[in-house]
C-alpha cells in the first residue's frame, strides 16, 4: 500500500473528515520558476463538529494567495495527483 | 502555509477564526512581524504554529509575536531545531484546558466564554522524512479520538 492510502485509511478509521480548504488545491509550493503545488497541510474534524459548527470554512489567507496565483500562472501540469504530505 | 478556519456555530451565528501556519522557524524578527500581521488579518482568537524550531516559551516572547489579547498559550519544544508547535488564544474568547503534547501533536479542550460550548483542538505537526516520519505514522496509528469530543 502507499503512503496516501495508508494516511487515509487511518484517517477514515478515526472517523475524521476533511475540511476542503476554499479556492486553491495547494497549500505549500516550492517557488521555482515553474513551481511543484502541493497540498500538504489539512484540516480534519469530527461528526459531532459538523453538526455543531454546519458552516466551518478553511480558506486561505488572501496575501499570499497573490504571491502563488503568480506563480500558478507558469506552472505546467507537474503534479496532477495528492503526494503524501511528510 | 497560512490557513484560517472560520467556524459560524449555528445557535449563536457568532463565527470566530483559528489562524494555522507552517512557519519553518521562528527564528527572525521578520517571521515574527508576519505572524502579527496574519493574526491581526485574519482577526483570530487562537492561533497554531507548526515548526516552530524553538524549545521554549515564554509570555515575554508570546507578547513578540503577537497582539496583547493572546494572553495565552501551550506549545510542544522542538527538538533541537526540528518540528515545535505553538498554540496561543485569546481567554477573554475561549478558555483553554491543555491536554496531550508529544512532538507530534498539541490538544487544547477549550470552552468558550460566551455560550460554555466545549470543543477540542489538536495541531499536528508530521515529520517529513526520516525515523520520525516511520513513528509519526506509528503514533498517527494508534491515536484513539473520543467519540463524543467536537
Amino acid at each position: 500500500m502507499n503512503d496516501i492510502m495508508i494516511f487515509n485509511e487511518i484517517i477514515s478509521n478515526l472517523g475524521l473528515l476533511e475540511i476542503p480548504l476554499k479556492g486553491r488545491n495547494f497549500t505549500w509550493s516550492n517557488m521555482q520558476s515553474e513551481p511543484l503545488l502541493e497540498q500538504i497541510d489539512w484540516v480534519f474534524t469530527s461528526i459531532n463538529w459538523i453538526s455543531d459548527f454546519p458552516n466551518t470554512l478553511l480558506l486561505p489567507l488572501a496575501t499570499s494567495l497573490a504571491k502563488y496565483r503568480l506563480a500558478l500562472q507558469s506552472q505546467k501540469l507537474k503534479s496532477s495527483g495528492l503526494k503524501f504530505f511528510w | 502555509m497560512d490557513n484560517i478556519i472560520n467556524a459560524n456555530s449555528r445557535d449563536t451565528s457568532r463565527s470566530w477564526n483559528i489562524l494555522n501556519w507552517n512557519i519553518r522557524g521562528l527564528n527572525s524578527e521578520d517571521k515574527c512581524n508576519a505572524i502579527k500581521e496574519k493574526i491581526e488579518e485574519s482577526a483570530c482568537s487562537i492561533f497554531c504554529i507548526q515548526e516552530t524550531k524553538r524549545e521554549h516559551f515564554d509570555h515575554s516572547y508570546i507578547k513578540k509575536l503577537a497582539p496583547k489579547r493572546f494572553n495565552k498559550f501551550a506549545y510542544s519544544p522542538s527538538e533541537g531545531a526540528s518540528g515545535g508547535i505553538l498554540i496561543s488564544w485569546n481567554s477573554s474568547v475561549f478558555t483553554g484546558e491543555v491536554g496531550q503534547i508529544n512532538k507530534f501533536a498539541l490538544t487544547v479542550k477549550f470552552t468558550s466564554t460566551h455560550n460554555g460550548q466545549i470543543w477540542t483542538l489538536t495541531s499536528v505537526y508530521g515529520p517529513c522524512n526520516g525515523p520520525a516520519r516511520d513513528e509519526f505514522v506509528e503514533w498517527l496509528n494508534n491515536l484513539q479520538i473520543d467519540a463524543a469530543d467536537n
